[in-house]
Order: C-alpha cells, then structure tokens, then sequence
C-alpha cells in the first residue's frame, strides 16, 4: 500500500509537517522524473508555492533560484520574476526586490500585474521612497485621492535627528517627534551641568563634578544615540502606517 | 466536482507513481536530493524508501544516506543511530560512516565512544590508516591526553597532501595546549584586593583591569573628598564609601571568577580548532 498517506499516522503533532514534507517530495520525485525543462520550471514554481503557503519563505526563494530564468519563455521568466520580487519583499530583502523589478523592467514584453504594482508600491514604501511609491499609487488607483492615502507624518533623518542632540542635547528627540523626551532630556542635561558648576565652586571636585560630568557625558552621547534611534522607529512606524493605508485602499 | 476528482486522480497516480519506484530510481533520487542540498527531505525520503526495500544491501545504502542527511542537518544524535545500524555490504559506506559517527562523537564531547568507533574501523588502505591515526590523534588532544597524542603524532607520515597541512595544525593545538599558563583563583584574588583590577590583568583581561582600577581609584578619592570636607559620619562619605566598597569586593570575586572563565574560553577556543582539524579532512576526502 502507499507510503504517503498522511492520514496513516498517528502523531497529530507531526501530521502537518510530514504532510508537507510528503508533498514537498512528491513533486521533487517529478521534477527529477522529468527532463522537460519547461515542466520541471513550472514543478519547481509548484515547490515554491507549497513552501510559501507554509510561509517557509526561504526555501521557496531557494527552490525558485534553481532555475536559470533566461533559459524560460517570455511568458514563464515574468512569472519567475514576479514570484521571486514577492518573495524578496516578504523576507523584507527591499533592497533585492527592488533590483530585480528594474532588472525585469528590462526584459522583453514585461507587463507587470496588479498584485506586483502593489507590491513595488509597498516595496518602495519600505524603502522610505514615498515620492514614488505615490507616483505609482496614481497610476495603479487613479480613482482614489492619493493626497489622502499619504497623508502620514513627515519621517525624520536618523543621522540629524544625532547631531541635533549633539549641537543642544534634547533637541533630535523633538526632531524626531518626542516632544516630552526631548524636554526631560535636556533637564537632566542641564540640572547634571549646572550641579558640576557647584560642585567645582563649592570645591566637591571628586564628589560632584566628576560624578556629574560623567552622569552629563552618558547622557550626552545615550541621547543623540536615543534620538536617531526615536526617529528610527518613527520612521518604521509611518512605513508600517503608510502600508496597511495603501493596502486599504485596495478592499 | 469535476475539477476535484480529476485532481484526486491526479494525485492518486503521483503517489503511486512514486510508491512504484525500483530501488535503483529511490537511490538516484537520493543522490538527487543530496546534490539539491534538501536534506530534510532527504531523510524523509531514505526513512519511506527503508520500509519498501529490504535486501541488505538496499537498507545499508538508505541508512547510509539517511545518517548522511541528518549530519548535514546537523542532526548528530540522529546520524549517529542511523549509522549504527549500517551492516558490512558496502565497505566505502562503512568506512565514511563509521569516520563520520566518531567525529559526532567527539563533537558531543562522548570520546570514549568516539574513540571505540575508530579503534573498530579497519582500513586495509594505507591513507586510511592514517586517516584513523590522524582522527585519534585529535580525540586525544579534545581529551587533553597529550601521552596518546606523542604516539599517535609519531605515526603521521607526512606523505598525503589531503592531511598534512591539518597534522601540523593538530601539533600546533598540542603546542598551544601545552602553553596554557595555569592561573591561581586565590592569586588572582589577592591581587585584587592588593590593587583593584590586577588580578583581571592577571587573567589576561587587561583592559577589564585598567578600568576597574580607574573607577575603584575614583571612588576612593570621592571617598576620600567625603570625608575630608564633611567627616566620617556625612551622608556624602557614607555612600560614596559604601560604593567604593562594593566595587572592591565585587572586583575580588569577580578577579576569582575570572580564572574559569579564562580557563573555559581557552579550552572552547582550541576544542572548535581541534574539531575543525578533524573535520576538514573528512569532508575534503569523502565529498
């Protein structure tokens, strides 16, 4: 009888991942079966897609990057293209994903689809390309007011955000959107400066001017540090924003 | 409906289209899928082909490539067993396994069972031969016998290209060994508490020590300032005392510590560069 009946074992726990294991080896037994290189592309593109449905992004990027591309037909090379720019983009390569969509852009009648304008919108999005993205936005959704779905807060420069609280300490955590921080920053900053001065009139130089000069020079390069990482995160965050608002916009 | 019988049949046929391969496509599917780097279903594959064919010869070539899966899967406890119950109708099989289940061995720190794996291989070969020298003389050098290690090093011929260049590592790693400065807790201790950080310089962790010393060194002054400026019983000499005081006890303990860690990381660093000397060679002559 069959070895691969999935429903023939027992150990619940191990049912799904030896399921797909089954499965995973079922079709690379065809794609060895088979000389075709055309069926074992489009075998190899199934592979990919079982191991990205079980979100097992890297061995289906993996598996796609066994086929030399430029051997394929017009037709089956975009449909490699597209499956590996999602997938760089999934794994958060952007990088990647952006290089190969201009490296498609090249290549023969490329007419990229819906879901891939989508994803090149998302991918410069994460990229922080949001001049862009919104340039590709009104191409793919003319009918929506771009305006209103990039309408997020304004993103930071990590590196001013550091030499702004380097030049007054505080104020990179303002740049970078944290008022509060930015304030209680600068206090601290101010009260350990202000107990040296003391310390040096009131002749304490061990006991107060050096501890609040070293407490001062830690709080000096922590926060300029503090703030490039608050723009940072705000930066993310917008992305992250801007993302689920764009995909909204497409329900 | 139409659709999903005609894709149940479909996979009906694949399945038994699989479930019907002779041992010779089972074997190139397995060579297949080592060649692809698909390791985890490699192991899937050998285990489903090990229930359909039975001969000695068939279970010993699956064993063999499901011990050689699940080492790539660095999966040793595993390759291990799968190894062991290799049988004797392929000698090159046996051989590569039976070299690949002492180096797991030795990598899981069991040397004695290491050991006894290799004291059972016997390679008519004379670069065999010396493989097994060369492996056994690692082992001793992981277990820190440097008695067995001279016998065993006396044997290297020096004639295979494949393994001199890691007999000489391997000497190189007894010289180093053997030049470990052996470190007192109780010295390292004092010296602390002589002067504060000393006793981590004395560990080789001169950096550490060079900053102990500044902090310890400010803290006493800040101390010192406490109680010249306001007395012995002011707040300001209490705390900075107390933290003076901290440090200098931590930094002791710390200083005595520091010995086994020096110790640790002198052994994990000359272990991985042992291990790596005998593992090189295997995968250089076996792949």
């Amino acid at each position: 009888m069959c070895l691969f009946v999935p429903f023939l074992i027992d150990a619940q726990s191990e049912t799904h991942s030896d399921e797909l294991t089954n499965e995973l080896v079922r079709v690379e037994f065809d794609i060895f079966s088979f000389e075709d290189e055309v069926v074992i592309s489009q075998l190899i593109l199934k592979k990919s897609k079982i191991q990205s449905g079980a979100k097992d992004y890297p061995a289906a990027l993996k598996t796609l990057q066994r086929v030399n591309v430029y051997n394929l037909s017009d037709s089956l090379k975009h449909v490699f293209f597209k499956e590996q720019i999602v997938l760089h983009y999934l794994l958060g390569n952007h990088g990647q994903a952006k290089s190969m969509l201009l490296e498609a852009g090249l290549l023969d009648s490329w007419e990229p689809d819906d879901d891939l304008r989508l994803t090149e919108i998302l991918n410069d999005v994460a990229l922080g390309n949001f001049n862009q993205a919104k340039e590709l936005y009104h191409k793919l959704n003319p009918g929506v007011n771009v305006l209103e779905v990039f309408d997020v807060k304004k993103v930071r420069n990590p590196q001013k955000a550091f030499n702004l609280s380097l030049l007054l300490p505080g104020s990179g955590q303002i740049y970078a959107g944290s008022f509060l921080k930015g304030i209680s920053s600068a206090g601290i900053q101010t009260l350990l400066f202000a107990y040296g001065i003391r310390g040096i009139q009131k002749q304490y130089y061990f006991t107060e001017a050096l501890t609040s000069i070293a407490l001062f020079q830690g709080f000096y390069f922590g926060g300029a540090e503090y703030a490039r990482e608050l723009a940072d995160e705000r930066n993310n965050n917008i992305s992250r924003e801007l993302s689920v608002k764009i995909l909204d916009s497409f329900k | 409906m139409r659709r999903n019988s005609f894709f149940i049949l479909f996979q009906l046929w694949s399945i038994s289209v699989y479930c019907q391969t002779s041992f010779r496509e089972a074997h190139e599917f397995l060579l297949h899928l080592k060649g692809i780097e698909s390791y985890e279903e490699g192991v899937f594959s050998a285990s489903e082909s090990l229930k359909r064919f039975s001969s000695q010869g068939q279970q010993d070539t699956l064993l063999y490539y499901k011990g050689l899966f699940e080492y790539s899967l660095k999966q040793p406890e595993q390759s291990i067993r799968s190894f062991s119950d290799l049988g004797n109708s392929n000698e090159m099989f046996r051989l590569h396994a039976s070299f690949l289940s002492s180096f797991q061995s030795a990598y899981l720190e069991t040397y004695i069972e290491s050991k006894k794996l290799l004291d059972e291989i016997e390679a008519g070969d004379p670069f065999y031969k010396e493989l097994v020298v060369h492996e056994q003389a690692g082992l001793s050098l992981l277990d820190r016998d440097f008695e067995s290690f001279e016998k065993y090093s006396n044997q290297f011929s020096g004639s295979y290209y494949q393994l001199s260049s890691f007999q000489n590592q391997l000497i190189k790693n007894r010289d180093g060994l053997l030049k470990m400065k052996r470190k007192s807790p109780l010295i390292a201790g004092l010296m602390s508490g002589l002067i504060p950080g000393s006793g981590k310089a004395y560990t080789g962790k001169a950096g550490e020590g060079y900053t102990t010393l500044l902090f310890s060194s400010i803290l006493a002054l800040q101390a010192r300032e406490g109680y010249k400026e306001d007395g012995a019983s002011s707040l300001r000499f209490k705390i900075f005392a107390g933290l003076f005081s901290a440090l200098y006890v931590a930094n002791i303990w710390g200083s005595v510590l520091s010995v086994k860690v020096y110790k640790d990381d002198f052994n994990a660093t000359f272990d991985e560069a042992i291990l790596l000397n005998m593992h090189v060679p295997l995968r250089t002559i076996f792949n």
